[in-house]
């Protein structure tokens, strides 16, 4: 399994044009944003001030915020959009290539699959990670040079503490990731095309984030004010609930009338690993049956 | 299992669609190849012999019947383990070298081994450009890559579906005596599909002929020439005694080449009988100037096969 995971490592980082516009950009954009701000400022003190004043101030604060691309209701409809298209691209390339015929016979279909899954997955997961460190590094080398504070200090409670909220935002991360990886793998094996996968992944990941408009509408127009209790069972409700348990301590406040707080913190996780483990077993089923036949 | 062929069908079947649109692309496919033997597979265009190839490397289910590879269903894990492809024309990823499009299906089959593609490269001829992208490649070189990444694992069995595609003359003699080599020099069991019957004819000793999703001939491509159409040309003086003479044993028709006025008797006589022919013409006292056999080209027999009667629904015959 490593020399497959090495393999897919390989041709999907030397694919210069596809990461670098839709996996490096984050981390690469960040850096630019920053060298831009820290340029500027050799000019201009108040300019600089200005675009640092819109940070939070805290470096725990700041390194997560990469994340909320992935998880941040309702950033996700169009933040996801990218990562998206990176895993629909990996994932149909292979049929646009021809190069199916020669993977099939050289692995299981099964580690074929799962090797991609866990690749583009750990791809933007490091993207983002090394997005957070940037962001850390450039509001810390900007307030630095303005003399602002950039707390909290590193003290052993700071960063067990921020350890600690960023494993369970990275824990979440990662669910949404693996479910969005399922989604684009299933996608482009239902449509073997590029812009087919970018299509369906994109209806698929918009429905998933409109859920709780969407079901809302479905109760008044049907006079079911019960439907919305559904939910409770979308990704989107279980990642927003989970965030809520780990940053506040409690459920989310939904605005449905039979429906107002979120499920529990593990019914929420239980939930994400149901969607993601099922929607990786359909991509399975669904591969393992399939005819490759260009 | 070392007793069991290399490949090994039974039934094989494959349909696509349903209704109105359902097509049976290969019907009730039985194919046995021994190991070490070069087996052609020849057909027309759309004959079926891709659908074939893809359900022997598992890329397509079959709809009925099995295929065994070295004793193996096909399906199995670890079945095609020794088995090398070339499907359909070469695939590779244009952003990639070939150095490194061959290492990426090394490491997939978990067989990575930098030396041993080193000397493929070498092998194919492409060891002087193997570290540009193949996107640079011509069809010529990409079809060699191809043949270097159906070689990889060290396979006992290599299925190669029309190698020679977009290789020119001298490329196309290079591949013949290289697949000729595979299975004289190591041993391998070569499976080639192709719609030239001139490389057909050159390179493998059995042929089988598949026509509209069945098979029709089998046989060594020898034992196929041998039962297919051949005569004896005879040019003798005097020319009438020597056509009556013939017709006590033999059909004979006369027949003359195009602007030229000389004719020729036509015997239908196998191969084998014609020191007979001659013996009989000079024992009469008839004068025999010319005494050629014409054999049948594996292309003439291809077509007639294709094309005759028992074509469309086949009898099956083997030498």
């Amino acid at each position: 399994m490593i020399n497959l995971l090495r393999a897919e490592w390989k041709k999907t980082i030397w694919n210069a044009l596809l990461t670098g516009f839709l996996v490096w950009v984050f981390p690469v954009g960040v850096l630019g944003f920053y060298l831009v701000m820290l340029i500027g400022g050799l000019f201009s003190r108040e300019w600089m001030s200005g675009m640092l004043e819109t940070g939070s101030g805290l470096w725990t604060e700041d390194a997560l915020g990469a994340w909320g691309m992935l998880l941040a209701f309702p950033f996700t409809i169009l933040s996801r959009m990218l990562p998206l298209a990176f895993m629909a691209a990996v994932f149909a390339g292979e049929y646009q290539s021809g190069m199916w015929k020669n993977l099939i016979p050289r692995n299981r279909r099964a580690h074929l699959i799962l090797a991609k899954m866990a690749v583009v997955a750990a791809l933007i997961a490091i993207a983002l990670a090394a997005t957070s460190i940037v962001t850390v590094a450039g509001q810390g080398a900007g307030r630095l040079w303005l003399g602002w504070e950039y707390g909290p200090p590193a003290s052993w409670d700071a960063i067990s503490g921020f350890a600690l909220r960023y494993a369970q935002t990275a824990l979440l991360g990662g669910l949404s990731l693996l479910i969005l990886a399922a989604m684009a793998a299933l996608a482009a094996i239902l449509t073997r095309s590029t812009l087919g996968a970018l299509l369906v992944v994109f209806g698929f990941s918009t429905l998933d984030s409109l859920a709780m408009y969407i079901l809302m509408l479905l109760a008044r127009i049907f006079s079911l004010p019960e439907v919305v209790n559904l939910y409770r069972y979308t990704p989107q409700c279980n990642i927003d609930n989970a965030q809520s348990w780990f940053t506040t301590g409690a459920a989310l406040r939904l605005p449905f009338e039979t429906f107002s707080t979120g499920p529990d913190l593990v019914f929420s996780l239980a939930m994400l690993v149901i969607w993601a483990a099922g929607l990786t077993a359909l991509v399975l089923a669904v591969f393992e049956r399939q005819d490759i036949t260009a | 299992m070392p007793s069991s062929p290399a490949i090994r069908t039974e039934n094989l079947s494959k349909t696509f669609g349903k209704g109105k649109t359902r097509i049976t692309a290969v019907k009730e496919l039985n194919l046995e190849v021994e190991r070490g033997q070069v087996y052609g597979f020849l057909g027309p265009n759309g004959a079926g012999k891709t659908t074939t190839i893809r359900m022997l490397m598992s890329l397509v289910r079959p709809s009925a019947g099995r295929a065994e590879i070295n004793g193996r269903n096909v399906r199995e894990a670890g079945a095609l383990a020794r088995v090398g492809g070339l499907v359909e024309g070469p695939a590779f990823y244009g952003y990639l070298s070939a150095r490194n499009n061959l290492e990426v299906l090394a490491r997939t089959a978990n067989d990575y081994r930098p030396e041993r593609i080193r000397e493929l490269l070498e092998q194919v001829g492409l060891a002087g450009r193997a570290a540009q992208p193949v996107s640079g490649y011509s069809m010529g070189m990409k079809q060699r890559l191809g043949v270097a990444a159906a070689l990889l694992g060290d396979p006992e069995l290599v299925i190669l579906d029309e190698p020679t595609n977009g290789l020119d003359p001298a490329g196309i003699q290079e591949m013949r005596g290289f697949i000729r080599g595979l299975a004289a020099e190591r041993g391998k069991t070569v499976f080639l599909s192709s719609h030239l019957l001139n490389e057909v004819e050159q390179t493998c000793d059995r042929v089988a002929i598949i026509h509209k999703g069945e098979m029709i001939r089998e046989g060594s491509v020898a034992g196929l020439l041998a039962e297919s159409i051949s005569n004896l040309r005879i040019q003798a003086a005097p020319l009438e005694q020597a056509e009556q003479v013939l017709r006590e044993r033999w059909e004979v028709t006369r027949e003359s080449d195009p602007g030229d006025s000389m004719q020729w008797l036509v015997v239908e006589a196998p191969p084998p009988d014609s020191p007979q022919v001659v013996e009989l013409l000079v024992g009469r006292g008839v004068r025999v100037h010319q005494a050629v056999i014409r054999r049948q080209t594996l292309e003439g027999y291809f077509l007639a096969a294709t094309r005759g009667p028992s074509s469309g629904n086949a009898e099956v015959t083997h030498d």
